[in-house]
């Protein structure tokens, strides 16, 4: 069950409300009236997020700029590239390439699209500042429970292009304290494990990694993005609500931890990417 | 521009002390005017000199001065230029908020210039305010001239007025961006399928 968010008046203080990686991608790369729309829903509010959002919207979304502006650079054209980008995806992410073809599209449909270099500046302004700082916009405190890795790469200037190594394997996991967080939540570990029921394919494989995770398994790469969900609904503290659009997931994780509160600050009409979309 | 401590002589040599305080006074005196910006004065000097000192070699020496091409200096009378045409649009587009389709005209003579004064910060020197130039016109190229605040015009103009510093740096450019964002003014555009399509440049 979701509500609006409840937002600040004069005789209270304000909500806290802690957002998600959905809401957080559509807050940068949503259509501008929902953009719009949610700021307004979250206005006057105290705005949280963590690290591991953070490391979830970098390895998506900068990583998507950074990949784009190396296939720019090794590209004639504005449109050789953001026709080669989608095959360098492993699940590509959308609604980057769509950002891309927008900023290109700087004319009448007859009018060629923005030059190279134009592009490029563009490029080179998103990925060394600006879609972590639109990321961090109006945000009050980042949570750094789980000391996500991912969230400390940051794009380092080579040769013309960007060394930016922000995938987490388990096979060469890079420093984090996932482990440790997930030792200090093991009683809400058990919780889900014994109690959650779902037909949700997601949530299955949840379920498993979780089962794998108190077995003494590796929580690092595939298992800590399968269980993605799981730790961001951990991290909301007790007083805050979580703002998703993603109620599929979090509702039944809610319902058994016995929280957090759930809002979706994304008008309803708002069309909902897939997840391979967002 | 000119740069504090600049010596003039270095560019435009007078014969004497004297010919130089004499020469200052007469371009003080056909100023006018009582001195409120020490660098206008300045550049009204020198423009005053060159003329002297081009009229003088011609008369004296029967020589012709070539003018050497400073691309930096034409660089930023383009900038100034077109700064004040996408200033002025925007004033226009306030004129005329009330008029929907005067609001659009201008609107679109305020995206063509600042497409043009993206292209006036060539070099490296100038990343920052090209990228607070390309913000704004993106900001200003994915928003309908219908959809505008007033609120929004006056943050166009702070952006603008930015614009109008020299050695903009990172945290000039991250300012812009916040400025922007919180007046609802977004230079990312939508990665939204089915979305309505971004309105063209120009």
């Amino acid at each position: 069950m979701t509500s609006r968010p409840h937002q600040a008046t004069e005789e209270g203080p304000s909500a806290q409300v802690f957002l998600d990686t959905t809401v957080q991608a559509d807050r940068v790369t949503a259509a501008l009236p929902t953009r719009g729309a949610i700021a307004k829903a979250l206005e006057n509010c105290r705005l949280l997020t963590s690290t591991y959002v953070m490391g979830e919207f970098k390895q998506t979304f900068l990583h998507d700029a950074v990949l784009f502006h190396k296939l720019l650079t090794d590209s004639r054209t504005t449109a050789e590239a953001l026709n080669r980008l989608e095959r360098y995806k492993e699940r590509p992410a959308k609604r980057m390439v769509r950002v891309f073809a927008r900023i290109m599209e700087e004319g009448p449909e007859d009018k060629p699209s923005m030059d190279k270099p134009s592009m490029l500046s563009r490029l080179v302004r998103m990925v060394e500042w600006q879609l972590v700082d639109n990321f961090l916009f109006n945000i009050d405190r980042v949570l750094d429970g789980t000391g996500c890795a991912r969230a400390r790469v940051q794009p380092v200037r080579c040769n013309g292009t960007y060394n930016f190594p922000v995938r987490c394997r388990k096979a060469d996991p890079p420093r984090c304290g996932v482990a440790d967080y997930i030792a200090a939540h093991k009683r809400q570990l058990l919780a889900v494990a014994e109690h959650l029921v779902t037909d949700d394919a997601d949530l299955q494989r949840l379920l498993r990694s979780v089962g794998s995770v108190l077995e003494g398994g590796s929580p690092r790469g595939n298992t800590c993005k399968s269980i993605s969900d799981l730790l961001i609904a951990l991290e909301v503290p007790k007083d805050a609500v979580l703002a998703t659009t993603n109620t599929r997931h979090f509702a039944p994780l809610a319902q058994v931890l016995g929280g957090p509160h759930l809002t979706n600050p994304v008008p309803e009409n708002h069309e909902r990417p897939s997840k391979e979309d967002s | 521009m000119l740069k504090t401590g600049a010596r003039l002589d270095d560019r435009y040599p007078l014969e004497t002390e004297a010919a130089t305080i004499r020469f200052l006074s007469e371009c003080m005196h056909s100023l006018g005017t009582r001195v409120t910006n020490v660098e206008q004065l300045f550049q009204e000097i020198l423009s005053m000199m060159h003329e002297v000192v081009h009229a003088r070699g011609a008369a004296t020496w029967g020589v012709e001065f070539v003018e050497t091409p400073d691309p930096a200096r034409a660089a930023l009378e383009s900038r100034r230029s077109l700064t004040e045409a996408a200033r002025h649009a925007l004033a226009k587009v306030e004129e005329n908020f009330g008029d929907l389709e005067g609001r659009l005209h201008h609107f679109l003579r305020l995206k063509e210039h600042l497409k043009a004064l993206c292209g006036a910060y060539p070099g490296p020197a100038d990343k920052y305010a090209r990228q607070v130039c390309e913000m704004l016109y993106d900001a200003v190229r994915f928003a309908y001239a219908e959809d505008l605040e007033r609120t929004q015009i006056d943050v166009i103009e702070a952006v603008l007025d930015m614009l109008d510093r020299e050695g903009m740096d990172l945290p000039d450019a991250r300012t812009a961006n916040q400025v922007l964002l919180a007046a609802g003014l977004e230079s990312i555009p939508s990665g939204e399928a089915n979305d309505e399509p971004s309105p063209p440049g120009n």
